[in-house]
């Protein structure tokens, strides 16, 4: 390094994006230049241009099969992913779908049937047996055996759609939905408009898999100020792939 | 197939991907799985990490594909740039090194796409070489274990038994080496 002449590209400071995309960034810098890289478009062009310079490099690595299980993992939690892609913005707009459903787990049934057979047709794959996968919902039903509400679990968890089939209403209270993780306390999810079907978001539902519970309280506008329901619950389901 | 074609259909299946087509998807990772894969395995020396990551990879490129400009350059060079992307920011969370070697190649699907592919990225892998190959043994070596093994500049100055400043300063040199000697 000493024998050889300085030429200016030595002496120039380092570009951080250049060590982010190699990779030897670590801690406070690394998060540094993560951030960076989502504010500033120009850092960012500068790191797609070192990984196009050091990609080739990736040459060298020997291929390896993973094991089947990796894809089975991966169609698991994007199958309904093309669902909603496809139907997601008529769903909105499809308030007859609940208003057809009348009572019952049957009518439930039906609702989510004419849910998943709008979708296929644009999306093959969002067929079950196509890959392996299926739609994570639930009827929400009151302790009497009625349906209320039908959620259907977005795939990437980060959503979950209800279908209102009956309205609720209760002296100034509102419906609330809450997540209820086995053996844990429950999770306030969002509030609920009684008309229309309606798409929650909400981080709690990444806790969301099969036999999780879903369960709705009626609570004050706004939703329940301690954090956990304070009124009566009038329904409640467990999630299963349908 | 020859990689050209094989980069074309590459192409028109992340477009397909783009617009929500999932057996597309399938399709891409049919094609591209064990070079990420291998790539994951390789940085994170361990398989059940891989295999999470792996699904991180395609899972982002689901959501995202659209982002891949297709006049930009080989699809399979950006799923690459994912994979390794994802698979440091792995290691840097778990904070420690990898410490099992990592098995062989296990035998590749057929149609596999192992080399980068495409006419354009042999171009830039032939440049890149020649350019690394224009830096010291072992600033040669630093760059390759820094991007392929995942080493920090602290593991890099640890392994070569030189500071950490003197590591410092062979890779922001040799960067900047490679930087102008593949600009040119």
């Amino acid at each position: 390094m000493s024998d050889s002449p300085v030429t200016p590209e030595e002496t120039d400071p380092i570009d951080p994006a250049a060590e982010y995309v190699l990779g030897v960034l670590e801690g406070e810098a690394r998060d540094r230049a993560a951030e960076k890289a989502v504010e500033d478009p120009a850092f960012r062009a500068r790191i797609e241009a070192w990984q196009g310079r050091l990609a080739p490099l990736l040459e060298d690595v020997a291929p390896v099969n993973p094991p089947p299980r990796a894809w089975r993992r991966i169609a698991r939690s994007l199958t309904p992913a093309a669902a909603q892609v496809a139907v997601k913005p008529k769903l909105l707009d499809r308030v007859e779908v609940w208003r057809w459903a009348t009572a019952g787990l049957a009518a439930a049934t039906a609702v989510l049937c004419v849910l998943v057979l709008r979708t296929t047709p644009a999306a093959p794959l969002a067929s079950p047996s196509a890959a392996g996968g299926s739609v994570l919902a639930t009827a929400l039903t009151a302790p009497g055996g009625r349906v209320l509400f039908v959620a259907v679990m977005d795939p990437l968890r980060d959503g979950v759609t209800v279908i209102p089939v009956h309205t609720v209403t209760g002296a100034g209270r509102y419906p609330e939905l809450w997540i209820i993780p086995a053996g844990g306390l429950p999770k306030p999810v969002g509030m609920i408009k009684a008309a229309s079907p309606l798409r929650v978001s909400s981080r709690a539902l990444s806790i969301a898999e099969e036999r999780t519970v879903l369960a709705i309280s009626l609570e004050p506008p706004g939703g329940s100020p301690t954090g956990a329901p304070t009124g009566p619950v009038i329904a409640s389901g467990s999630l299963a792939r349908s | 197939m020859d990689p050209v074609a094989q980069e074309e259909e590459l192409r028109r299946a992340l477009a397909r991907v783009a617009r929500g087509d999932a057996p597309a998807l399938k399709a891409v990772y049919d094609r591209t799985s064990a070079k990420l894969f291998g790539i994951c395995l390789r940085i994170l020396g361990e398989r059940s990490e891989a295999e999470d990551v792996l699904q991180e990879v395609y899972l982002s490129v689901w959501r995202s594909s659209a982002r891949f400009d297709a006049a930009r350059g080989s699809p399979i060079a950006w799923l690459a740039a994912i994979a390794h992307h994802r698979s440091i920011d792995r290691l840097r969370t778990r904070g420690a090194r990898k410490s099992e070697p990592v098995d062989a190649a296990l035998g590749v699907v057929d149609g596999a796409l192992s080399a980068l592919a495409g006419l354009e990225a042999a171009e830039r892998a032939k440049r890149l070489n020649h350019c690394v190959g224009e830096l010291d043994t072992l600033q040669q070596d630093a760059i390759r274990s820094a991007f392929l093994d995942g080493f920090t500049y602290d593991q890099l100055a640890l392994r070569a038994g030189v500071p950490l400043g003197t590591m410092k300063s062979w890779i922001r040199r040799s960067l900047a080496k490679l930087k102008s000697c593949m600009d040119r």
